[in-house]
């Protein structure tokens, strides 16, 4: 499978909260999915990923049904 | 005015605007309180109006008053946020029609409306302004600026920043006809200029907040904006818009916002409205939270997507 490329990374972290949910509580099965090889090192370094931030992020670009907006 | 009062008065002209509608044009009424619902968060048509990234087309004419030394004229007042929500649906409707990323097909289907609220818009008016008064000449001037400059600013496949000051961010000028109507009403003709150069001034940030706001989805949709104009002249050899918006973008454009805010204080300060003071803090406080938001988000992306390099 193609691993993830940047943009698509951004439009998931604005679009699909659920991925993000998937590398949060099962990270292997979440990675494995992906397309990555879900080392000990990796798995590891996704604990530091603030997630909160991703998921506020996504409210904060949420192109809401603005008015002259 | 409280918000209460406030909420009660918009609601009430919202009301007119319905029971006219359903009265002149029963047909369209259907369609059209369904558009009007959907076009509001939460389905409200009052919070629409209130809501914290909606441009204060009811309220700046309000502070304007506040400052007059005039006693306000209760059914002017009402019968101008009456008239303002029938120009907002007429501008929004035709918008719709023309960004086609929502409901293409009902805004199609009830774009005769746009006549029914322009008729509802312009007549408030011709009951305060006999036909040869200085004020229609303001009213041309500025509604035309506003058709013109949407126009424009659709057909733009790349926003420059003159495009931007002189087009995209000209789309607000219809904001200023309540402004002028009420100087003129109260006869105080000297403040027209110095308001309608904050309106100006406040189309312009709340122009560019959506630039940076709604970047993805403009990007989506293949919106020319002056935000990702700046991200393709900006960007590195081989990086990406959505790389530049991640790596310097946001930030840059969140500076902007916080230099203009500064300039829109000192403007509102100049004009001793307390009431618009208070709300430019409102907005400058969300922003911040915006920001915050979305530096920490983009922080976090740019973290994992290093992960996943090494994965």
């Amino acid at each position: 499978m193609q691993k993830i490329t940047f943009p698509a990374l951004v439009e998931k972290a604005l679009h699909e909260p659920a991925f993000f949910d998937g590398l949060k509580s099962n990270p292997v099965k979440a990675l494995k999915a992906a397309g990555f090889k879900p080392t000990p090192e990796v798995v590891a370094a996704l604990r530091n990923i603030d997630y909160d931030a991703i998921k506020s992020l996504a409210i904060a670009c949420n192109p809401l049904e603005g008015p002259l907006c | 005015m409280d918000n209460a009062n406030l909420t009660s008065r918009i609601s009430a002209a919202i009301e007119q605007v319905c029971s006219t509608l359903q009265i002149q044009a029963p047909f369209l009424s259907r369609e059209v309180s369904h558009w009007i619902r959907q076009i509001s968060p939460g389905g409200d048509p009052c919070a629409h109006f209130t809501h914290v990234r909606m441009f204060p087309i009811l309220r700046l004419p309000e502070w304007l008053v506040d400052t007059l030394a005039v006693k306000p004229d209760p059914g002017f007042q009402q019968a101008l946020m009456h008239s303002s929500v029938n120009g907002y649906y007429c501008i929004r409707l035709t918008d719709d029609v023309m960004d086609g990323d929502r409901d293409h097909k009902l805004e199609v289907s009830i774009l005769p409306a746009a006549g029914f609220f322009c008729s509802q818009f312009q007549s408030f008016y011709q009951v305060y302004f006999p036909p040869e008064h200085p004020f229609w000449q303001r009213f041309r001037e500025l509604w035309i600026a506003s058709c013109e400059s949407a126009a424009h600013d659709n057909s733009l496949r790349h926003v420059s920043w003159p495009d931007f000051e002189r087009v995209s961010s000209r789309k607000y000028s219809a904001a200023g006809i309540p402004m002028a109507a009420a100087c003129y009403y109260y006869d105080c003709r000297e403040s027209i200029a110095p308001w309608l150069e904050f309106t100006h001034a406040l189309g312009r940030w709340s122009q560019m907040v959506d630039d940076v706001l709604d970047w993805h989805s403009d990007r989506r949709d293949q919106r020319a904006t002056y935000f990702l104009s700046e991200g393709e002249r900006r960007n590195r050899a081989g990086e990406s818009v959505d790389q530049w918006v991640v790596r310097e973008g946001c930030a840059w454009g969140f500076e902007l916002l916080e230099q203009w805010m500064g300039e829109m204080r000192w403007r509102a300060a100049e004009l001793g409205s307390s009431g618009l003071q208070d709300y430019l803090g409102q907005r400058e406080a969300w922003l911040r939270g915006q920001k915050t938001a979305m530096l920490n988000g983009f922080a976090a992306v740019s973290g994992l997507a290093a992960i996943l390099k090494r994965a």
